[in-house]
């Protein structure tokens, strides 16, 4: 298992630190692509977010995909 | 001794302190790597800041890929002192090429640094006279 996916029963989450993912950059994303994420759950300093992934490599490109859009803010 | 490079089957960790490193160094340094490899980053318990790659390329040396991402950062970091030190600079050249453009702004700004230096020499005879009093 990598270490930003988080298993929480069947679903798959990615797991992001708020500190260097913080909500501006989600509320972003779910603002550009609405239907990436189906859904998003807050712990301590973590916001998992669910995507609506078909393969493992979707998960990556989406890490990629925050940092594009966290180099840009 | 902290190890700065840790390897794993298919990812190199790194380790880094905001303190040398700040984030925007870390964010811009990932988005020139976003060719290479795929960028996890995440935070320990001391603070510092952990950077996982995951190389696109299978056959890619992960030393490499590491050490290339720590120079990767220095370069940054060294952009982003430049830009700080040089910023009076560049305003000044900015400030030039907007008053070549329009010279009547000199005058303005020529009469406002006038007015200005005019004022402070009346506060200053206004002090010595009161002293003398």
């Amino acid at each position: 298992m990598h270490p930003f996916i988080k298993k929480i029963g069947p679903r798959l989450f990615i797991k992001l630190h708020k500190d260097l993912y913080p909500a501006d950059l989600i509320d972003k994303i779910i603002k550009e692509e609405p239907d990436a994420i189906s859904s998003i759950k807050k712990k301590r300093n973590y916001t998992f977010l669910e995507l609506n992934a078909e393969h493992r490599s979707d998960y990556f490109d989406f890490l990629n995909y925050l940092i594009y859009h966290k180099k840009n803010q | 001794m902290q190890k700065v490079l840790l390897k794993g089957k298919n990812f190199v960790k790194l380790v880094v302190d905001t303190k040398v490193y700040p984030l925007s160094t870390i964010y811009s340094s990932g988005y020139v790597f976003m060719d290479r490899s795929y960028i996890f980053l995440d935070k320990d318990k001391k603070g510092k800041i952990i950077i996982w790659l995951f190389p696109k390329d299978k056959k890619e040396n992960l030393d490499k890929l590491g050490m290339d991402f720590y120079n990767e950062l220095l370069n940054y970091a060294h952009y982003f002192t430049s830009l700080k030190t040089n910023a009076e600079v560049i305003k000044t050249l900015i400030q030039r090429a907007l008053f070549s453009a329009a010279p009547s702004l000199v005058q303005e700004a020529e009469e406002k640094e006038i007015e200005a230096l005019i004022k402070e020499l009346e506060e200053e005879e206004k002090k010595e006279t009161n002293k003398k009093k």
